[in-house]
């Protein structure tokens, strides 16, 4: 019996996570990367091959969708779709459960570093 | 101002280092031909360089999609050998990498590992085809014997070189289990 495509629990890689949540406004790939860096204050630097690659497969699995433009761009935008956000609030509520965890068991603040 | 160089890699990570090298010395890699590279002088640190291993050859839909894709990020094809594209960056646009997780450097080794794989494997039937023939035919053995000599250090090399790329994605894939 084949189970339903909800059942999939896998986490989202943080390339994937942070490009479903940069195209809930319509982006090009280059401004993607460009987000994805503001978003994480510099940590996360997407390589092009990276990113080219994670496009094609979140459009095979619909959760983007090329973004029709009106301008003659030549450069392809795409933008999030239902089924994105899902998998974004399905990751969510798997990151709150990791980071409640997490406090209940290390403590509610960050430790600073005690020795150096 | 342009420069020749005459040079063979079989690795291509050393290969994009030295570009990378050269680059940082003030000459920028223009184009390539089998053993030999073309420079022209630029500023020190002017361009970035890495080196791809493409899924499909050059002519190929997607190639042309993925070097547009590039293209709109600032990465620029400046030669290629069949599915070998040499791709530059502008050093002030960043730094320069390709692959930023695990799973797509995987991707990459293991196309390449595979065209290793099936080189040594030309290599070696032609390194036993030739021996074999040396041992079975009275006239003329020592043709086969020293074809199969001389062709037995490039099957190794070759061979060397699949092993190296298997340990590579092993550690890759051993990291993988923890962490992304």
């Amino acid at each position: 019996m084949a189970l339903p495509e909800s059942s999939e629990r896998g986490a989202l890689t943080e390339a994937v996570f942070y490009i479903l949540l940069s195209l809930y406004s319509p982006m090009h790939g280059y401004g993607i990367m460009q987000n994805v860096g503001e978003l994480s204050g510099g940590r996360v630097e997407l390589g092009a091959g990276t990113l080219y690659g994670a496009i094609n497969t979140l459009l095979k699995k619909e959760w983007i969708t090329p973004w029709e433009t009106n301008k003659a761009s030549r450069k392809k935008e795409y933008v999030i779709t239902e089924l994105g956000k899902g998998a974004v609030n399905d990751e969510m509520n798997r990151l709150t459960e990791l980071l409640a965890n997490g406090k209940k068991i290390v403590g509610g603040e960050t430790h600073e570093e005690k020795s150096v | 101002m342009k420069k020749k160089v005459f040079k063979l890699f079989y690795d291509f990570e050393k290969e994009e280092h030295w570009l990378n090298q050269m680059a940082q010395k003030g000459w920028a890699f223009k184009k390539y031909t089998p053993g030999c590279y073309t420079f022209e002088s630029c500023d020190k640190g002017q361009y970035s360089y890495r080196i791809e291993f493409l899924k499909h050859g050059l002519k190929h839909e997607e190639t042309k999609d993925y070097l547009q894709f590039l293209e709109e990020t600032g990465i620029t094809c400046v030669s290629s050998v069949s599915n070998w594209v040499y791709l530059r960056k502008a050093a002030e646009k960043g730094s320069f990498n390709l692959f930023s997780d695990i799973d797509s450097r995987i991707l990459h080794y293991k196309r390449i590992k595979n065209l290793w794989i099936f080189f040594t494997t030309i290599e070696f039937v032609a390194v036993a085809a030739n021996l074999i023939l040396a041992g079975v035919t009275d006239d003329r053995s020592w043709i086969n014997l020293s074809c199969g000599v001389i062709l037995l250090p490039i099957c190794i090399l070759f061979a060397r070189m699949t092993f190296r790329l298997i340990r590579k994605i092993n550690q890759l894939e051993s990291e993988r289990l923890i962490r992304e």
